[in-house]
């Protein structure tokens, strides 16, 4: 700026000035200015309460109203003073217009991002938090250095007219900036919250000792009980214009079903007829939590469930677990989330003002539900590792899944580096491109704020049969996913450079190239488990089956050995490789009943370690003459007939890995044989090979070749 | 400049300056939210223990190459087959009878795709003789046990009854029995003792199991290992990257049916593990112990198993067995290696530990006879309390092998020593597995077990492929030394420097031919208000053997109020008023000793 231009001698009047003091508009948006400023402050600094959210609201409501007087005063004020020369004070009122006009339009965005799209943009909420902050002193020094002008250095004569002036402007200003301090405090008081009713129903007994929820490891940050309303309706989350996708993907997952599993609740039911209603609180803690914390699994409530109980591990219940425990059998720690004012009511108004608080304010929001525990492995292994102790069976401590220990000793955990991990949410959450307002990730080491993808929460594992089962919206989807999960087909790109590809687990025939005739053939299909981070199979290995099909035919397609079939019963074929667990109990009894509480050990167990490869073997005699098609008039020598080449002289064999989530006995058990329910079987890997057949006295010569002669 | 013009470039700078420094503390303030997963908190872990203050001033010094305990273990490249990586294991015994312990050392002698004439180039098995002043000589080949097999474990035992110890030695191969001459030298008498099984042998275990007098043996087998079964697998090949082939996996073969010998009397055996119900068709057996775990006075067996289910079975008399795996709620099922057996809590009944594979908590199963005894109802029943004593959680990141309880301080509880070593194969040289600490547990009481292994001694918690332990106050100097087996490593021998001042007694119990070593026998002492049990020769640790003698630790007491000998044979012998810090021998019906 040109020195000349600073010295020129342009001076306002005292009555000009004066004028200026005395304009209502003047005093009016100083007000509002004064109160927007300071809910603005505490807005921005003071913590979560319900005044604070009422302060956003009439922030937002009076930053509006605000606008444009603002504008009008704005503009005269400009035409007014444009004339005099530059000083400190006409600088800092280019300052204050800067950073007010900032703040006005910032303002604007962030009023309407909340209310036309999903979320507030972090950049915008800078802005205006950003030109807010610095307006405010900047006006403030504007106006008292003027004052301090007046009076100090003006003549008195001046003074005699500026000062009143100034002074009524303070008060009517003061006055303007009461009003709405007073609406907001008024409105705060008398604003009546949803309260939660947490307590435990009358006759709810500590069974298990002081501990209201073991024997389960779960607790809640108060001890007490939890309002079921509190941890359920995560509908309310998954609304169009929240995390909808986020919601749809969680609505057939293993998680929303964990409580409403048909199978869960008829051995839970069983568990509670046999071992006592209060017991099934062990289940609860990674089953069933929201009637759990409820106090619902207790003695006298038949169906040991409450409100919501079917949302299972619902939005919240994840999302308030404050902290884990890495000895699993659900050792956590859940707060129960305070609420935005209007969250709990219904209506439209107070879902639109609740919406626009949460997106608005989001900061308690965000803090919440967001938690870096929860991109841990220990936290998803607080329930996936399990233990039952001898509250449960009356015996001791005996080791059940544990996929958490699995993964942490496995090929897939570098710790320190997450360029070689694998953790947990990076194969069953891989992003999802999205428009979700939880989109983007910066904690991540390949991901940042703005990359437009979610973690996706279909947690796609290894059940293939509840989600169709369960007619839940989603569900045939969610079933097709798991298929091709199982079978390796889904790609993850973000990890591709770090997982495996191909197969889960890939089989392989290990077999002689030749085999002689009527010699007892040896033949392993080998498995490896190649991209699961833990166990394959892992969970309720007395419940699960995974198996090898495997079949040996001749040339002409006739069956000479078979293992593993399925019968028409939909038992597998007595004999058969299976990945699978027995447990036993004290009376060496066979627990095929999922009843685990009665469990002191296992007879039988046999699962791959991730990197792990098996084998199966089987034995079995090869036919001492390859007959000739049936349909074929040939004499009685094998080999004079014409066969396709390839098959000419080969035994056929064929192996595949099936999968199924429940194994038939107990479906049987808890729905009955006559229901005709039997778990969906999934082919996982397959294999062929062919055997070439000799001649068994010492002729080494290929059969094949000979038919070619 | 006048000073208007300075007060505008003021406030400009000021405006400018203050703009700046909200911009900055707003978003410092915004973005304080992006913690790492790495630094993510709200991960707790109840079960982990901090070290107490009042610690024992034990030091464990590796004394290996001053005490010439010299030992390379396999000396071969790794060919990723499971019997290379199980063994191998050790056992102390006083062969020569001059009353310090000596120690035999088993080798897996190389490759199993060497030649013959390769191996005979390796180094067989190890004897150590102990020369009585903290120095040992190896004389396994005047002796002529220095056979060059693939050996897994030993025993020592007086089979013969002629007052020396005999030799079985474990193998992947035939096992053999060495009979002691008594001079110096031994004998391969197996093809006439009839004890060589063929299979791949593991653990073995001597006891008076019938009560006719003679030792009987029984044999851990593993599994149905073939060498041709290693045809080409794509899978088994890197190209999938830290496989670990099913050659290596245990779970790919057939469990091995383990072995009861019973000592005919007459230098020969019989095999009766299937008649006596002993055989446990379904159990990759590692290791195997003779215990009176019901104080019913006939030694019982418990077999740990690998990736199957560990078996009890108590002896009911006349040399027949019941399985009580299952009732006893003992029945294990993860991959079970070692075994110690020890009141570790001082109720006078036997408890048992076992050594797990990774990512499976180490189990104490403690013996409920005691707090069951009285309710109606005889069976023996364990319970698993690794994780409430500070022994479970703490073992899930190893692969735990030998074991043993001793009283590392004499304090009188019993303390736990447990070797680790894992099976994976080092990503950097797939010929190499991973090496893991050791972990010296340290009974503080009623608040359990605290890991030590950090504040024993600077080389303590050297890394180590480990399998094989065996426990022995091999310099008489009142407290237990360790010796550790390393796989494809150096031999470790870590003797115990104790400065505790507390009081021991150390018992050497010769029983009446031909049980001369007096397997099976239990004591129990009362020293003030504390008693404390032993039984001579339970708990074979991995493939190993600890010292056939009973040591305690006494805390302050400097006498023992009562002594009581239980001899296999039911003949009980009692002492009153023993002086400690001594070591004493006490023979079957003539005690005191002379």
């Amino acid at each position: 700026m040109p020195e000349s231009a600073l010295n020129e001698r342009h001076l306002p009047t005292a009555e000009s000035k004066a004028l200026e003091w005395k304009a209502y508009l003047a005093a009016g948006i100083a007000g509002l200015f004064l109160f927007l400023s300071v809910s603005g402050v505490l807005i921005y600094f003071a913590p979560f309460t319900v005044l604070n959210q009422f302060m956003v609201l009439f922030h937002t409501g009076l930053g509006l109203l605000f606008v444009l007087p603002y504008v009008v005063y704005q503009l005269r004020h400009y035409l007014y003073s444009r004339r005099f020369n530059l000083t400190n004070v006409k600088l800092l009122g280019y300052c204050s217009f800067f950073s007010l006009a900032t703040c006005v339009v910032s303002g604007l965005v962030v009023t309407w991002q909340p209310v036309f799209s999903t979320r507030l943009s972090y950049a915008w909420d800078a802005v205006h938090t950003v030109s807010g902050l610095v307006a405010i002193p900047i006006v403030i020094f504007h106006i008292v250095i003027l004052v301090l002008k007046y009076s100090s250095k003006a003549s008195e004569a001046v003074s005699a007219v500026l000062v009143p002036a100034a002074k009524r402007f303070a008060a009517r200003a003061s006055f303007f900036a009461v009003i709405p301090t007073a609406a907001v405090l008024l409105t705060a008081y008398a604003y009546v919250p949803v309260k939660f009713h947490n307590e435990f129903p009358q006759d709810y007994n500590l069974k298990y000792g002081a501990g209201p929820f073991r024997p389960s490891l779960a607790e809640t940050s108060t001890g007490g009980a939890f309002d079921p309303r509190s941890m359920a309706e995560s509908a309310s989350c998954g609304k169009a214009d929240c995390h909808k996708a986020i919601y749809d993907e969680w609505l057939p997952t293993a998680h929303r079903y964990a409580s409403m599993d048909v199978a869960f609740q008829a051995v839970q039911t069983a568990m509670a007829k046999s071992n006592g209603y209060e017991s099934t609180r062990y289940c609860g803690g990674c089953h069933d939590p929201i009637a759990l914390f409820s106090g619902s699994k207790n003695v006298y409530n038949e169906d040991l469930s409450s409100y919501g109980a079917d949302e299972g591990v619902s939005c919240i219940v994840c999302h308030s677990i404050a902290t884990t425990d890495v000895k699993g059998n659900a050792a956590y720690v859940i707060a129960q989330p305070k609420r935005y004012i209007y969250e709990l009511k219904t209506g439209a108004v107070a879902s639109f003002l609740s919406d626009f608080l949460i997106r608005a304010y989001p900061r308690h929001h965000v803090g919440s539900y967001t938690r870096s525990l929860y991109k841990t492995p220990e936290f998803c292994g607080a329930c996936h590792k399990q233990f039952i102790d001898q509250e449960i069976n009356k015996v001791g401590w005996v080791q059940l899944q544990n996929q958490y220990d699995n993964w942490k000793n496995s090929r897939w955990n570098h710790p320190g580096d997450p360029t070689k991990t694998i953790t947990c949410r990076e194969c069953h959450m891989p992003l999802y491109a999205s428009t979700d307002p939880a989109a983007g990730d910066k904690m991540d080491y390949n991901r940042h704020g703005g990359d437009g993808a979610h973690r996706g929460h279909r947690f796609v594992g290894a059940n293939q049969f509840m989600p169709a089962a369960l007619k839940l919206p989603g569900g045939e989807k969610q079933v097709e996913l798991t298929e091709q999960w199982l079978r390796g087909d889904i790609q993850i790109p973000e990890i591709a450079n770090k997982w495996m590809p191909g197969p889960v687990v890939p089989i392989e025939i290990l077999a002689p190239e030749q085999v002689k005739t009527g010699e007892q053939i040896t033949i392993k299909v080998s498995m490896l488990n190649n991209k699961a981070g833990h166990d394959f199979p892992t969970g309720p290995l007395d419940v699960i089956q995974a198996w090898v099909d495997l079949t040996v035919q001749d040339q002409f397609g006739d069956t000479l050995f078979r293992s593993g079939a399925i019968d028409d019963r939909h038992f597998i074929q007595e004999g058969s490789f299976i990945l699978k667990a027995e447990g036993i109990d004290q009376y060496g009894n066979l627990i095929d009943r999922h009843n685990l509480w009665e469990m002191v050990g296992a007879r039988f167990k046999r699962a791959l370690f991730p990197g792990f490869a098996d084998a199966a073997e089987y034995r079995f005699l090869c036919p001492a003459v390859l007959r000739p098609p049936q349909d074929t008039v040939t004499p009685s020598f094998d080999f004079q007939f014409e066969v396709p080449r390839q098959y000419a002289g080969g035994l056929q064999v064929t192996a595949g890995l099936k999968y199924r989530k429940i194994n038939q006995y107990l479906i049987n058990f808890l729905f009955g044989e006559q229901s005709g329910l039997t778990a969906p079987i999934t082919e996982i890997s397959s294999a062929t090979k062919t055997l070439w057949v000799v001649k068994s006295a010492g002729d080494l010569t290929y059969i094949r070749d000979t038919v070619a002669q | 400049m006048n000073r208007r013009t300075r007060l505008v470039y003021i406030t400009g700078l000021l405006s400018l300056l203050g703009t700046a420094l909200v911009i900055y503390l707003v978003v410092r303030r915004n973005g304080s939210g992006a913690a790492t997963v790495e630094t993510s908190s709200g991960i707790t872990q109840v079960l982990k223990r901090e070290l107490p203050q009042n610690l024992p001033s034990v030091q464990f010094v590796d004394v290996s190459e001053q005490a010439g305990i010299v030992f390379h273990h396999f000396n071969a490249t790794r060919s990723s087959l499971i019997v290379e990586d199980m063994g191998s294991g050790a056992a102390w015994g006083d062969y020569d009878g001059d009353g310090d312990l000596d120690l035999y050392v088993v080798n897996f002698a190389g490759s199993i795709s060497w030649t013959v004439a390769q191996r005979a180039q390796t180094r067989g098995n190890a004897l150590f003789r102990n020369r009585g002043d903290g120095t040992f000589e190896d004389v396994a080949e005047q002796a002529g046990v220095d056979t060059r097999v693939w050996g897994m474990g030993a025993q020592w035992g007086d089979y013969d009854g002629d007052g020396d110890l005999d030799l079985y030695v474990t193998c992947y191969g035939p096992n053999i029995l060495f009979r002691n001459h008594g001079d110096g030298t031994f004998r391969d008498v197996t093809a006439k003792a009839g004890v060589g099984d063929e299979g791949f042998s593991t653990g073995a275990a001597w006891s008076d199991y019938d009560r006719d007098g003679d030792l009987d043996l029984y044999v851990a087998n593993y599994v149905e290992f073939r060498p041709g079964d290693t045809q080409g697998s794509a899978q088994s090949t890197y190209q999938y990257q830290m496989v670990v082939p099913y050659t290596l996996n245990p779970s790919s073969y057939e469990p091995a049916v383990n072995r009861l010998y019973r000592n005919n009397g007459n230098g020969t055996f019989a095999e009766v593990a299937r008649q006596s119900d002993v055989h446990n068709p379904t159990g990759r057996s590692l290791a195997a112990t003779f215990c009176d775990f019901n104080n019913d006075g006939l030694p019982d067996i418990y077999v740990a198993n690998d990736v199957s289910a560990n078996a009890m079975y108590q002896n009911v008399g006349k040399g027949r067995f019941i399985d009580i795996s299952a009732s006893s709620w003992a029945a294990d099922y993860r991959g079970a290696m070692g075994l110690a057996v020890g009141d570790y809590d001082n109720d006078l009944d036997l408890d048992i530990f076992l050594t797990h594979w990774i990512a499976q908590e180490n189990a104490l199963y403690s013996n409920m006879l005691v707090e069951f005894s009285g309710m109606g109802s005889d069976s023996l029943r364990f319970r698993d309390v690794a994780d409430a004593v500070g022994l479970g959680e703490i073992s899930l990141d190893f692969v735990g092998w030998g074991t043993e309880f001793f009283d590392l301080d004499n304090d009188g509880r019993l303390d736990l020593f447990v070797v680790n070593g894992s099976t994976f194969e080092d990503p950097a040289d797939r010929t190499k597995l991973i090496p893991q600490e050791n972990m010296l547990f340290w009974n503080r009481g009623d608040s359990g077990y605290f890991n030590i292994a950090g504040v024993v001694g600077a080389s303590f918690p050297e890394k180590n492929v480990g399998r094989g332990a065996a426990l022995a106050d091999y310099d008489d100097d009142g407290d237990v030394d360790i010796f550790v087996q390393v796989h494809n490593g150096r031999a470790r021998l870590l003797r115990n420097d104790g400065t505790t001042g507390n009081h021991w007694l150390k018992v050497q119990a010769v029983g009446r031919r031909p049980n001369t070593h007096a397997i099976g026998t239990k004591l129990r002492i009362v020293a003030g208000d504390k008693s404390q049990i032993r039984e001579i020769g339970a708990g074979n640790s991995y493939l190993s053997q600890n010292s056939l003698e009973a040591e305690f630790g006494l805390g302050t007491h400097a006498r023992i109020d009562l002594m009581v000998i239980t001899w296999p044979s039911g003949d009980t012998d009692t002492l009153t008023d023993v002086a400690c810090d001594q070591t004493l021998r006490v023979v079957e019906g003539k005690v005191p000793a002379p």
